[in-house]
């Protein structure tokens, strides 16, 4: 048997069961193609302190930034980078983990920020 | 039709784009901005709604289906969201060969159609909540397409829901983006970060937009659902007004959610590789393909095949036996067949009775049953 997601040759034998044997590596298929994804995202997200680290982090993955809350200032960052506010987080883990309401300076003009988002370019 | 697929480090926009159309999921249409959507991304689709479609009955909702042509009149009662819609709306204005009195616009999204019927539907507390989806097309005018990620016509889902209270509502809008969450993490095993939209990136008439973003493989993001709280700004502009258990009158909460064919997209792009297609085993049409090795007896290598097939199909798992081989040689045997035919009725008949005996006819009809 062949693995699409890893490409690993498996032996089976016929006879011993061979549906929960494959039932089990489907299951294994989905966990790993998450946690494949997953590994791969979070090496890509990156907290960035000044404008010119943003910039060369919104070329490669999300780049998690100090905003000032203001429309101008996520119009011109849009208009220099074509990065975007993807979204405010909500979840408990992504806001700890990242420290998301910590205070700070906006990335773009400098001025106190209350939280930080994340940008990203997006399709 | 690409036949080679350009690796992601060389091109990740060709890349996606070679894995699309070599394993046939859609193709481009004459009609600028179109795509038709092939069998195989079609049976992804099916895999989505299906497992979507439970999660939305399982938490009390039900579908229904409203008109694809919306009066202009509607569509501008709601100032956010005509000015945020317009300009990407495909407008009808002749029908049966006469100029329309009203013009339709082919709808965008359902929010004015679906309020106009609600604003007759309630009238007590005693009709609410109403927790309807619909699953449909719909046309956004775009001028840059991509196959699945952009196109001027798309399928989807969109939830309309209305409620008695704010609380109500704020707590449907965040059950429903936890339900694409969940989709997205355990069907299509892609990780998403769930949050709101800022002022000016969310939904055109919500008063917020939550929604779940996923990175690509080249670091890039893609917006996978949105559900809005729309307060009672689409209530208001339709009139609709519910009498409270109390006798008084108040405007109606709604919510929106929906997520389209763009998540084939998604899918595509968050697990494929240089050598092609790879699908997540939940939205897989064939979780298993077994290819018969020929030694010895074919009849009963096939006759193997087969039974390991409906072993695995009792378990619910979607097996496929790819004997292309015999295939091949089949069809050999049909053409030749076809040319004999007409110079001699002998050779045909041997050679036809030669492939019957193969087996190959009769497995090859029930792994094609099995898989459609």
């Amino acid at each position: 048997m062949v693995r699409r997601d890893t490409g690993e040759k498996l032996t089976f034998r016929l006879d011993e069961q061979i549906e929960l044997r494959i039932l089990e590596l489907l299951d294994a298929m989905q966990q790993n193609l998450f946690e494949r994804a997953k590994a791969f995202r979070d090496a890509n997200i990156k907290e960035v302190k000044d404008y010119e680290e943003f910039k060369a982090q919104v070329e490669k993955g999300f780049a998690i930034a100090h905003w000032d809350g203001t429309r101008e200032t996520e119009a011109k960052i849009k208009e220099e980078t074509k990065a975007t506010i993807r979204c405010i987080p909500t979840q408990e883990e992504f806001l700890n983990k990242y420290d998301m309401h910590a205070e700070g300076k906006c990335i773009y003009s400098g001025k106190p920020s209350k939280q930080k988002v994340v940008f990203a370019k997006a399709y | 039709m690409a036949e080679k697929i350009t690796p992601r480090s060389q091109d990740y926009s060709q890349w996606y784009i070679d894995i699309v159309l070599n394993a046939k999921l859609a193709d481009y249409s004459d009609v600028r901005g179109c795509m038709i959507i092939r069998p195989n991304g079609y049976a992804i689709w099916e895999k989505m709604q299906a497992a979507l479609d439970k999660m939305f009955k399982d938490t009390g909702h039900v579908n229904a289906y409203f008109p694809l042509f919306i009066p202009e009149s509607y569509m501008k009662k709601e100032a956010e969201h005509i000015e945020g819609f317009a300009p990407e709306c495909a407008v009808v204005t002749h029908g049966g060969g006469e100029e329309l009195k009203e013009k339709l616009y082919v709808r965008p999204t359902s929010e004015t159609i679906i309020w106009s019927t609600y604003a007759r539907w309630i009238q007590s507390y005693r009709d609410l909540p109403i927790l309807i989806n619909q699953w449909a097309n719909v046309v956004r005018w775009e001028l840059r397409t991509r196959l699945f990620l952009r196109t001027a016509e798309f399928l989807w889902q969109e939830g309309h829901t209305a409620h008695a209270t704010e609380a109500e509502a704020m707590a449907e809008v965040l059950q429903m983006i936890e339900i694409y969450r969940r989709f997205a993490e355990e069907f299509m095993a892609m990780p998403v970060i769930v949050g709101k939209k800022t002022e000016s990136e969310k939904f055109a008439g919500a008063v917020e937009t939550y929604c779940i973003e996923a990175m690509m493989q080249d670091g890039k993001a893609l917006q996978a659902g949105t559900s809005h709280h729309l307060g009672q700004n689409f209530a208001k502009a339709f009139g609709c007004r519910y009498q409270t258990k109390e006798g008084k009158l108040e405007y109606v909460w709604a919510t929106s959610w929906g997520v389209s064919t763009r998540l084939i997209g998604a899918l595509v792009m968050a697990h494929s590789d240089d050598k092609g297609l790879v699908l997540p085993p939940k939205l897989a049409s064939r979780q298993v393909v077994i290819v018969p090795i020929f030694k010895g007896d074919k009849a009963d290598i096939m006759q193997e095949a087969t039974r390991l097939q409906a072993l695995l199909r009792k378990k619910g798992i979607t097996a496929f036996i790819d004997d292309s081989e015999q295939y091949t040689r089949l069809e050999v045997c049909r053409i030749r067949t076809a040319r004999h035919s007409a110079t001699c009725g002998a050779g045909t008949e041997r050679c036809c009775r030669k492939a019957m005996r193969s087996g190959a006819a009769r497995h090859r009809r029930k792994a094609y049953i099995s898989t459609r």
